[in-house]
């Protein structure tokens, strides 16, 4: 690259972007986990006779239109996105790699074919299939794989197979090779580390794409089935009260764009380095 | 020309597999189709009626002779009848395609401008709150963009409505949720690149010799930012027409994206179909359209 990149210095306005966004996403992700455990209140079982209450002591945000606790609620609901998201994830990143890597390392036919997997993939309207997908299947955890995960893999296999190739004919790997390694010992303990890096900046940024697609689809009523809910579920529940009460829409809205941004943060710092 | 043919050759490919998977949807979807075209109209389906309607609309074929029946009607613009009413598919995306673009029209403008807005000022007050405001939006889901521009525009100022398609206002919300999202790729590829272009010599060089700045900018470094900016445009373009569906529910914006969902709801495969095509087709087309002009602008990218 020719130059300083002029949004070099904008993007790390400054040094510390990377922790702090570290820091706020383990500060959402302890919210979410243990403030359902915590709270003396049930985020799934309505009570009408307390339904829209204003925030108060007893219900720091105040309660929805069952009556449920808006703060527990959110908590109960953002642990749901981010299992979604993590599993979802987890799953694409372990293909992409896996694939890329075993692409990588053999060359030739399978090499080809990833790529123009790949690029046909990448070409495809991902978001458009997975919501005709989540349309058309049941709703349920395994139909939310099915919707993300085809089009999920892609940047992890492209950025495993560059790093791949990039070590592959290097003299400690082919020393390894000579040796007779197996192809799966190259895969763990050769190649694995070197490529490590760069597809764990790929992961998490794909952590927060998936969290955005799983939350949109529950948004548009294609997640999981009642009464299990994520963000995006607690919104399209909200906006029918959007004039009347609209901290039910806004306290999910506002965790899930806190979480965006901390990703973002974390995502920048990391390919900056 | 060789490069032509390769990329009509990659896109028609790629065209190809996105029929096949839409056309999959049907088989994928739980239940016979003759009998819930048999029970949505009302009738009490019967093992002779259900065998009576799959053998009239082709079910007892191999798939890919269904298939191949299938694109060749898509082919010549029918894209079937819907299980619910069964009218043809094709006039009713046809009549809600326009909302749908107008609105994905509507945040392009959008989009470009704060894009440009950004970039040819980035110093001043109004590029540093666009590049601020974008970096946030672009890690953000679209909805809950437009969740928290209604709050405070709509319910807050009652400045605007919350939604529906009538009214000159009404698209102004909507668009800007569309078009914020938009706008956070395009900044971030022309800040980069524009402030590349204007360290080059040459453009220096014309700025030293008494060239406006504007000048400057928008016939100098312009044309050499613009091939990323092209590319992300098309993708851009691609995004906002896909993307429209949120938008749409959120806003109750009557497009196509409505109609989908609308659709799924009712479990109406044919006319869920015809979206997922037709949006889908629409992407790939812009993606592709966006390489030839990029082919156009930069001569380097023909070369294989």
């Amino acid at each position: 690259m020719n130059g300083p990149d002029p949004t070099r210095r904008l993007r790390s306005a400054s040094p510390g972007t990377g922790r702090a966004g570290i820091a706020i996403l383990a500060a959402i992700v302890a919210f979410c986990g243990l403030a359902p455990l915590l709270s003396p209140h049930d985020p799934y079982l309505p009570d009408p006779a307390l339904a829209l209450l204003p925030p108060s002591t007893r219900h720091w945000l105040g309660t929805d239109q069952l009556g449920r606790d808006l703060l527990t609620r959110t908590a109960a609901a953002g642990a749901v996105s981010f299992v979604t998201a993590f599993a979802i994830t987890a799953i694409t990143t372990a293909l992409g790699t896996l694939a890329g890597a075993a692409a990588g390392l053999a060359g030739g036919l399978p090499e080809r074919l990833l790529r123009h997997a790949a690029t046909v993939a990448l070409a495809l309207p991902g978001l458009t299939l997975a919501l005709a997908l989540a349309g058309v299947l049941p709703p349920g955890p395994g139909t939310m794989v099915a919707a993300l995960v085809p089009f999920g893999w892609v940047n992890c296999g492209l950025v495993a197979h560059t790093a791949t190739r990039r070590v592959a004919t290097s003299d400690f790997v082919l020393a390894t090779r000579a040796l007779g390694a197996s192809p799966s010992y190259l895969l763990r303990r050769t190649i694995g580390p070197h490529i490590a890096g760069p597809v764990l900046t790929v992961a998490t940024a794909d952590l927060a794409r998936t969290l955005i697609a799983a939350t949109s689809l529950s948004f548009l009523g294609l997640g999981l089935p009642p009464p299990v809910t994520d963000w995006g579920g607690m919104v399209t529940d909200a906006v029918p009260l959007l004039i009347a009460a609209p901290r039910l829409a806004i306290a999910p809205a506002l965790a899930l764009a806190l979480t965006g941004v901390a990703i973002t943060l974390v995502v920048d710092a990391r390919r900056l380095r | 020309m060789r490069f032509l043919l390769r990329r009509a050759m990659e896109t028609l490919l790629v065209l190809l597999v996105l029929s096949v998977l839409v056309f999959l949807l049907t088989s994928l979807a739980p239940g016979d189709p003759a009998e819930e075209i048999l029970r949505r109209g009302g009738i009490q389906p019967t093992a002779a009626s259900i065998a009576a309607l799959r053998a009239e609309l082709g079910l007892e074929l191999p798939l890919p002779v269904r298939y191949v029946r299938w694109l060749s009607d898509v082919v010549r613009g029918d894209l079937g009848l819907s299980y619910v009413d069964r009218s043809p598919v094709t006039g009713e995306i046809l009549s809600r395609l326009p909302a749908t673009l107008r609105l994905a029209g509507a945040a392009a403008l959008v989009a470009a401008g704060l894009a440009l807005l950004a970039s040819l000022r980035p110093r001043g007050l109004g590029g540093r709150v666009i590049t601020a405001v974008t970096v946030v939006v672009a890690s953000v889901p679209p909805y809950i963009v437009g969740i928290l521009l209604i709050s405070v525009v709509a319910v807050g100022l009652r400045a605007l409505p919350t939604g529906g398609g009538s009214g000159p206002g009404a698209v102004v919300l909507p668009a800007l949720t569309l078009g914020l999202a938009g706008a956070a790729t395009l900044t971030r590829l022309l800040r980069a690149d524009l402030g590349q272009a204007l360290a080059l010599p040459f453009v220096r060089l014309a700025a030293a010799k008494g060239l406006s700045a504007r000048r400057a900018v928008t016939v100098h470094a312009l044309r050499v930012a613009a091939p990323n900016a092209i590319t992300a445009g098309g993708a851009v373009l691609a995004d906002l027409v896909a993307g429209a569906v949120v938008v749409e529910t959120l806003f109750s914006w009557p497009g196509v994206g409505q109609l989908a969902i609308s659709a799924i709801r009712q479990r109406d495969v044919p006319v869920v179909q015809a979206y997922v095509l037709v949006i889908g087709a629409a992407t790939v087309l812009l993606l592709a359209l966006a390489d030839l002009c990029l082919a156009a602008a930069d001569p380097r990218v023909r070369r294989p």
